[in-house]
């Protein structure tokens, strides 16, 4: 009698066993690598509306970030510069350049500069700039070398992980108060040890775990 | 045969899918103009604004509102003039009258938080010694002249003038003010420092108190 299926079909547990199996593992490999902050919101860069380089202002100039970042040692957030901060220079500086329209007219009308957010967490997380700067966690080490870029990008990932990795073994990210925001400062290269810190010495550094700290 | 053409298919599906995942790997981290994508999207977005946040209720788009004129800030009132502007009480708008002597007491401590706000926001016109070579006015090119701190007129500024430089700037916005950027004490020490460096060219060894003198033993004869 002939056979109502093929021979070849007598495989087909295999290949569906082999094939399922392979599938679930891509998947899962695919979830945890592309759906991955790492993958989704590293090197976000978008267009902002002047080109402001930090790399000329921050980098060549010298300029300290609190220059235009003032209060950010006080504050939960680091405020972005009005107009008239940058008005103080570019009211003789390449005044009719334009390059600059768009902060001549936002310092003349009074209105915000319209400049793209690059950092943000979602609305159910709160962070807080002055507490890492006091435990003496540098700029760098969350921003990267703002000091090299023409257009801001994101270096890290902002996610819960990335926090919490930090948060569990702060130590080598710590660096000295005098050189929070130095971009070239490496306290690995410089031996610095944090617990022989006057500044630091009898503080328990540890990023706090508990939900609540972040989520509130 | 049809075994041999399965194998195939599943063999370049297989090269496919390895190339597709090589090249998106190389993606990783690449620089892109998109928002990133939050996968989940509960409660990212919600009703309560932040700080630098949008609100489109308002015309000029900003949820933290301006100060309206004439607003009074909470706490003591500001009316001391010599430590809130430099001015003696019966000076007027005309005629300034500059405090000449710090209204505050301001110790050795102070003087350092007045060198590290001075290397913030002084140095990119002043220069580090306030010799006005700056990097800002170097790669400016002549556009900001700062005033040399050791200038003759310089040295003759009252504390309180440098103050108000300060605070309010000078020669409407020719150097900007940073009255918003730093607090009044903030701004003594800066000027402290200032008359420090002013010191750093000028002082005579009369002007070292004698311990220290002792100690290293400087004498006024030599
Ligand atoms: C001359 C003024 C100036 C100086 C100095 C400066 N910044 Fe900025 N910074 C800005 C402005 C304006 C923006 C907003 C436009 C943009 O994102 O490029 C900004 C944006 C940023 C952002 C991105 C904010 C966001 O939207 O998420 C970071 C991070 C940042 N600055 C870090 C630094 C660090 C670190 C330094 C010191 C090395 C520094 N800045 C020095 C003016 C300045
Ligand atoms: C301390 C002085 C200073 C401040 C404050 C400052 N800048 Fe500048 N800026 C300069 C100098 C100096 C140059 C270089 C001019 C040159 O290349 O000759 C420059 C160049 C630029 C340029 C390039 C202009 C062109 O036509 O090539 C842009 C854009 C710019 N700045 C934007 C800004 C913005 C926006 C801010 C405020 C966040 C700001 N700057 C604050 C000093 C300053
Ligand atoms: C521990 C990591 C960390 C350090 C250190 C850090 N930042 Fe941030 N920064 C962040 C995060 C996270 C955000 C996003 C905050 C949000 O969305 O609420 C951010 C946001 C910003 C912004 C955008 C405006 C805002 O506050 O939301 C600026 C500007 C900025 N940082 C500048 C700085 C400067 C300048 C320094 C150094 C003096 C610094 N940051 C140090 C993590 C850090
Ligand atoms: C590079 C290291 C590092 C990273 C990244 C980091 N933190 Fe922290 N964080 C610290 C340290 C160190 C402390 C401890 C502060 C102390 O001991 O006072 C801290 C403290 C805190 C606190 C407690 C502040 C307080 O008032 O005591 C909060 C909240 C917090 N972090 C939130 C965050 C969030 C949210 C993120 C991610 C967006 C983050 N941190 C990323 C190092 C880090
Ligand atoms: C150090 C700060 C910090 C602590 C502590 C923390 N979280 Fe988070 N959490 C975050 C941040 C930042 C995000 C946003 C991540 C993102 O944008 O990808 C987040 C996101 C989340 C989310 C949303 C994930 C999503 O994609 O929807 C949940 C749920 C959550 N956290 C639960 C917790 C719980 C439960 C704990 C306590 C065990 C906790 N978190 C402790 C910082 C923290
Ligand atoms: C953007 C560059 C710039 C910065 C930053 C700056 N200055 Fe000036 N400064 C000037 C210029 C330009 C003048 C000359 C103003 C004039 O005479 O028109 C000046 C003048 C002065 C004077 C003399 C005022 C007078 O009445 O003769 C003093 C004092 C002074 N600055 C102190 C400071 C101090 C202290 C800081 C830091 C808080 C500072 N400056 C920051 C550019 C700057």
């Amino acid at each position: 009698m002939e056979p109502i299926f093929p021979k070849w079909t007598n495989r087909i547990p295999l290949y569906a066993g082999i094939g399922v199996s392979l599938l679930l593992i891509a998947i899962v490999t695919g979830i945890w690598y592309y759906f991955s902050p790492k993958f989704l919101a590293v090197g976000y860069e978008p267009v902002q509306p002047i080109a402001f380089s930090h790399q000329l202002h921050a980098g060549q100039m010298g300029m300290d970030c609190s220059y235009c970042h003032a209060g950010v040692e006080k504050g939960s957030f680091s405020p972005i510069p009005a107009a008239d901060t940058c008005m103080g220079c570019h009211n003789k500086v390449k005044k009719d350049s334009p390059r600059l329209k768009v902060l001549r007219d936002s310092f003349e009308n009074k209105t915000p500069i319209p400049w793209v957010r690059v950092h943000s967490l979602p609305r159910y997380s709160h962070f807080d700039h002055s507490a890492h700067l006091t435990a003496g966690v540098g700029c760098v080490s969350c921003h990267g070398r703002i000091d090299k870029m023409n257009t801001v990008s994101m270096v890290s990932p902002l996610s819960m992980g990335w926090c919490l990795d930090c948060h569990r073994n702060p130590l080598p990210n710590i660096r000295p108060q005098s050189e929070l925001k130095n971009m070239i400062y490496d306290p690995h290269a410089e031996g610095y040890i944090p617990l022989n810190d006057p500044d630091y010495k009898d503080k328990l550094i540890q990023g706090p775990q508990a939900c609540g700290a972040c989520h509130y | 045969m049809v075994q041999i053409k399965c194998n195939n298919k599943l063999f370049s599906s297989i090269i496919g899918a390895t190339f597709l995942s090589l090249t998106l790997i190389g993606c990783r981290g690449q620089k892109s103009e998109n928002p990133p994508i939050l996968p989940i999207q509960n409660m990212v977005e919600q009703t309560s604004f932040g700080p630098q946040s949008k609100n489109e209720f308002y015309k000029d788009g900003r949820a933290y509102r301006p100060q309206i004129l004439g607003t009074v800030e909470f706490d003591k009132p500001k009316t001391d003039k010599r430590l809130y502007e430099g001015k003696e009480p019966d000076s007027t708008e005309h005629d300034p009258k500059w405090v000449k002597k710090i209204p505050l007491k301001l110790s050795e401590k102070d003087i350092q938080r007045g060198q590290a706000k001075y290397v913030v926001f002084c140095t990119p016109c002043h220069g580090y010694a306030g010799d006005s070579d700056g990097l800002v006015t170097q790669r400016a090119g002549g556009v900001i002249r700062p005033s040399n701190i050791h200038d003759k007129e310089r040295l003759a500024l009252p504390v309180g003038k440098i103050y108000d430089a300060i605070h309010n700037g000078v020669n409407n916005w020719n150097m900007p003010g940073f009255a918003s950027q730093l607090s009044v004490e903030d701004k003594w020490a800066v000027v402290a420092y200032v008359r420090a460096l002013q010191l750093t060219r000028r002082a005579t060894l009369e002007n070292i108190p004698a311990d220290i003198k002792a100690k290293h033993g400087w004498s006024n004869k030599q």
